[in-house]
C-alpha cells in the first residue's frame, strides 16, 4: 500500500462531480474579471446562502486543502508554514492553507487554477479553534480585505436555547447588513427564500441518498465521497440539486438492478472522522476482503433540513447545529447517531480514524467505540492517521490492523447465524 | 482552616485533595472549572465552591483508554488524576469552549464520571452590546441550571462574591507588584504557588493568607539590577520547575502571560448597572487568552510592558499540542523581533521535567541575551 492512492469510483456521478469541481474553481478564477466580489469563509454555516442569494462569490479554504492533498500540493505548503514557525503538531488544513497563501497562490497555478484573492473574510469566533486561527492569518495576510468578526454560540444541539438562536439570527442580520455595507450590493430577500429553498432541497436529497445506502448489496461507498463537493461549495445552488437528483437517479437504478459496490458484499463498515485526503484509496482497500464502508460521520454535517418559511433563522439554525452535529460539543448526540446508523445500515465493524489534524472529531472515539462494544457487540479498530498530513500516516501499521480486522470480523460472520 | 505563613500556599496547594474531601464531607457543594474564563464569583453566589481542576506534574496511563496521545498534558493530567479519584469531591464542573481539548475533555469526564453534572456554557468571542446581552442571558440560564432565582437575595449574594474576589485579586496583584519591585522576596517558585493555592482554597481563607503576605512587605526594596528580566507566556504551567531554572539561570520573570499566572486577575472586577452586567464586564475585558482571541488582540497588553519595562528577551512555555497558543507564535515571535526582543519556545509534557535539551536552550538563550 501507498502512502497515496486515488480511490476506484464506481458510480457515473463521479464524473459529473469532476466537472462541478473544475467549473466552480473556474469560477472562483474568474470572478474578479467579472466584477464579482470573492468572500472566504468557512464551511458549515448560514454564509453561503448569503453569498449566493446576493451574486458574491463564496470561497472555502478549508475545502481547498483536500484539493491540495489529492494534487499533491499540501507538502510543499506545509513546508512554507513550518518554516514561518507554525508547529507540525497543528492542524494540516490551517498548515496547508497558511503555507498556500504565503506561497503558490501567487505563483504556482493547480490544475484548478489558484483562489482569488478575497474581498471580504467571514472570520469566525466559534468552531474549532484551528479554523479560527486559520481566519486570523488570513487577516493578516489580506490586510485589504473587509473583515467580519462573526460570533456563534458553541451549544450542544439538546442544549439549543431560545437565546441561542436569537444571537445567531442577530449574527446573520449584522452579517448581511455588513455584506451590503462593504459592496454596496442590496439583499433580495425573495433571492435568499430561494437559496434557503435549494438549500433544504439539497439537504433532503443528501438524506434520500444516503438512505440508499441501508441496501445490501450498497449501491455505493465511501469511495465516493467526492460528491460531498455540492453541499460544501453549492448550497443554495440549483447546481447542487441537479447533480444530487441524479445522483438519485442513479443509485434507484443500482438498488433496482441490485448492483453493489463489489461482486460479494460480505462486510459492512463505518468510518469515524475525516477521511485521509491524499489516499482516499484506503476506503478501496477493504473491498479486497469483501468489506465495504458503507457509511460515515462527516457525512451527517449536510444532514440539516431548514424551516424554507423563515429564511434567517433557518440559516442560524444551520450555523449554530453543523459543527456540534459532527464534533465533541455535541458528544451524546453524535455517539446516538453513530450507534442509531450502525443500526439501520447493518454495519459488522468500525474504523475509527484518529486524526492528528482533528481533535474535535477524535475526542470521544474511546467512549463510543466502548459502547458500540457494550451495547450492540459491534468490533471497532482505530487507524492512526491524519486527513491531510502523509507524514502521519504508516500504511505498514494500518495494513497490519486492517487485515487482522477484516479477518477477525469475516470469522465473527461465520459464527453468527 | 489555618495554614503557616511561610509556606501557607504551597502547604495549601499540596494538601488540597485531603481539604476538599473533608470540606466535601461536611456538605459543601464543590464545581470544578478547567478554564479561568469560567465566572467564579456566580458560582460562589450560588453557594458553590469553585475549584480549579488542574494537571500539574505525573504519569499518564489510565487517561490513554479514553484521549489520545495527542492532547496537551493539562487535559491528559487531569482526567488521569480523575480516573485516580482525585477529584471525588466534585458534584459539578461549570466550563466554557475554551479550546477544543477542553471541550472534548469535558464530554469524555461526563460520560466517564455520571456523578458529576457538568454545566456547558457558551461564551461570546465579540464585545458588543449584543454580545453582552447574551453573555447576560448565558449566565441566567447558568444560575437557573444551578437552582437560583435572580431575585434580591442572590444579587446581594452575587455583589458580595463579586466584591470579595475583587479583594482577593487585587491582593494577589499587590504581592506581585511588590514581588517585582523588590519590596517582598518572592520567587517565581513561590508566587506559582500563591496563584495556585487560590484556585483550589475556599476564598476567605486565601483572602486570609495573601493579607499576611501582604503585611510582610519591606521599607526598601532588595536590588535586582544584575538579572535578566524577561517575559513567560503559555497557558497552563503543571509545576514551577520550569521557573526556578530560568531564575537559577539569572533570569528574572516580570511579567507572566499564563493562566496559571495573573493573566486571569486583571481586571480585578467589571462595572455595570447590577452584578451580572459587572460579571460581564469584568470577564469581557479580562486579559485575553489566545484560545479566545486574535494574537492582534493580546499584543497590547506586552507592547505596553516592552514599552514600559526593561524586557530583555521572552521565554514561551508551551505545553505539548496545545493548538491555540502554538498558532499565535509565529505573529508574536515576528512583533518581539519587529521590537528587538529575543524569543525561545519550550514545549512540556506532562512530566514537566526541566530536561537536559531544555537546560541547555534556556541556557544559551539567557546567555545570549
Amino acid at each position: 500500500m501507498d502512502k497515496k492512492s486515488k480511490s476506484t469510483k464506481r458510480l457515473k456521478a463521479a464524473k459529473e462531480i469532476n466537472r462541478i469541481v473544475f467549473e466552480y474553481y473556474m469560477e472562483c478564477s474568474q470572478a474578479k474579471s467579472r466584477g464579482i466580489p470573492v468572500g472566504w469563509m468557512p464551511p458549515m454555516n448560514g454564509a453561503i446562502e448569503i453569498f449566493y442569494a446576493m451574486g458574491l462569490q463564496p470561497v472555502f479554504p478549508e475545502n481547498w486543502s483536500p484539493v491540495c492533498a489529492a494534487f499533491g500540493m499540501a507538502p510543499g505548503n506545509f513546508e512554507i508554514s513550518e518554516n514561518m514557525g507554525y508547529s507540525i503538531d497543528l492542524c494540516g488544513y490551517l498548515r496547508n492553507i497558511i503555507g498556500y497563501v504565503h506561497g503558490p497562490i501567487a505563483t504556482s497555478q493547480s490544475v484548478l487554477g489558484n483562489l482569488p484573492v478575497p474581498d471580504l473574510l467571514i472570520s469566525p469566533g466559534g468552531g474549532c479553534v484551528p479554523v479560527m486561527k486559520i481566519f486570523h492569518a488570513l487577516e493578516r495576510r489580506f490586510p485589504d480585505a473587509a473583515v467580519f468578526r462573526a460570533d456563534l454560540p458553541q451549544v450542544a444541539l439538546n442544549d439549543i436555547q431560545p437565546h441561542h438562536i436569537q444571537y445567531a439570527v442577530r449574527e446573520i442580520r449584522r452579517l448581511i447588513s455588513f455584506i451590503e455595507e462593504t459592496t454596496g450590493r442590496k439583499m433580495d430577500y425573495d433571492k435568499l427564500a430561494q437559496a434557503v429553498s435549494l438549500s433544504d432541497r439539497a439537504c433532503a436529497l443528501w438524506d434520500e441518498i444516503m438512505s440508499y445506502r441501508k441496501y445490501i448489496p450498497t449501491p455505493f461507498s465511501a469511495a465516493e465521497i467526492g460528491i460531498m463537493f455540492v453541499m460544501v461549495t453549492r448550497q443554495g445552488t440549483q447546481i447542487a440539486v441537479d447533480f444530487l437528483e441524479n445522483v438519485l437517479k442513479e443509485l434507484q437504478n443500482r438498488v433496482a438492478a441490485k448492483q453493489g459496490v463489489i461482486p460479494e458484499e460480505k462486510i459492512r463498515l463505518f468510518w469515524d472522522n475525516i477521511p485521509l485526503w491524499y489516499n482516499l484509496g484506503l476506503f478501496n482497500y477493504f473491498e479486497e476482503m469483501n468489506g465495504v464502508v458503507v457509511a460515515e460521520t462527516y457525512s451527517t454535517a449536510w444532514s440539516i433540513r431548514m424551516d424554507t418559511n423563515d429564511p434567517i433563522q433557518a440559516l442560524a439554525l444551520k450555523s449554530l447545529k453543523s459543527y456540534p452535529l459532527v464534533s465533541c460539543v455535541s458528544m451524546e448526540t453524535r455517539m446516538d447517531a453513530i450507534l442509531k446508523a450502525c443500526k439501520e445500515y447493518s454495519i459488522d465493524g468500525v474504523i475509527f480514524h484518529r486524526n492528528k489534524s482533528c481533535l474535535p472529531i477524535t475526542l470521544g472515539q474511546m467512549d463510543i467505540k466502548r459502547r458500540l462494544e457494550e451495547t450492540m457487540d459491534i468490533p471497532s479498530i482505530i487507524i492512526d492517521a491524519d486527513h491531510m498530513d502523509e507524514r502521519n500516516f504508516f500504511p505498514a501499521q494500518f495494513k497490519n490492523r486492517a487485515d487482522a480486522f477484516m479477518e477477525m470480523l469475516l470469522a465473527k460472520r461465520k459464527t453468527t447465524p | 482552616m489555618t495554614f503557616d505563613q511561610i509556606d501557607g500556599f504551597r502547604q495549601a496547594y499540596e494538601k488540597r485533595s485531603q481539604v476538599l474531601n473533608e470540606l466535601h464531607a461536611q456538605g459543601q457543594k464543590i464545581f470544578g472549572y478547567f478554564c479561568t474564563y469560567t465566572p467564579i464569583e456566580l458560582l460562589a453566589a450560588c453557594k458553590v465552591l469553585p475549584v480549579r481542576i488542574m494537571g500539574g506534574r505525573g504519569k499518564t496511563e489510565q487517561c490513554y483508554n479514553l484521549l489520545p496521545e495527542f492532547i496537551c498534558p493539562f487535559m491528559k493530567r487531569s482526567l488521569e488524576k480523575a480516573l485516580a479519584g482525585e477529584y471525588a469531591f466534585l458534584s459539578g464542573i461549570v466550563q466554557s469552549y475554551s479550546c477544543d481539548a477542553v471541550c472534548g475533555c469535558q464530554a469524555v469526564w461526563k460520560n466517564n464520571f455520571p456523578d458529576i453534572s457538568l454545566y456547558s456554557i457558551s461564551l461570546p468571542y465579540n464585545d458588543n452590546p449584543p454580545a453582552r446581552d447574551f453573555y447576560v442571558e448565558e449566565f441566567q440560564s447558568l444560575i437557573k441550571k444551578l437552582g437560583q432565582t435572580t431575585d434580591f437575595s442572590f444579587q446581594e449574594a452575587l455583589r458580595q462574591a463579586i466584591a470579595q474576589y475583587r479583594k482577593i485579586r487585587e491582593a494577589v496583584l499587590m504581592i506581585y507588584q511588590y514581588a517585582q519591585s523588590g519590596f517582598l522576596d518572592i520567587s517565581a517558585e513561590k508566587m506559582w504557588y500563591i496563584v495556585q493555592a487560590g484556585f483550589v482554597m475556599p476564598p476567605d481563607s486565601y483572602l486570609d493568607l495573601l493579607n499576611q503576605q501582604i503585611r510582610e512587605k519591606r521599607k526598601t526594596p532588595v536590588t535586582t539590577e544584575k538579572q535578566i528580566p524577561v517575559i513567560v507566556s503559555g497557558s497552563e504551567i503543571g509545576h514551577p520547575d520550569i521557573l526556578s531554572y530560568i531564575e537559577q539561570k539569572g533570569g528574572r520573570i516580570i511579567w507572566d502571560d499564563h493562566c496559571t499566572g495573573i493573566r486571569s486577575f486583571e481586571p480585578e472586577a467589571g462595572c455595570g448597572n447590577d452584578p451580572l452586567e459587572c460579571l460581564v464586564d469584568r470577564y469581557m475585558k479580562r486579559l485575553p487568552c489566545a484560545s479566545r482571541s486574535r494574537a492582534e488582540d493580546r499584543w497590547p497588553e506586552w507592547d505596553r510592558r516592552l514599552q514600559y519595562e526593561n524586557v530583555q528577551g521572552v521565554i514561551f512555555i508551551l505545553q505539548k499540542f496545545c493548538t491555540p497558543h502554538l498558532s499565535d507564535i509565529p505573529y508574536f515571535k515576528n512583533q518581539l523581533k519587529n521590537n528587538g526582543i529575543p524569543s525561545i519556545v519550550v514545549e512540556m509534557d506532562e512530566g514537566w521535567e526541566v530536561s537536559g535539551q531544555i537546560r541547555t536552550r534556556i541556557d544559551s538563550f539567557l546567555d545570549m541575551i
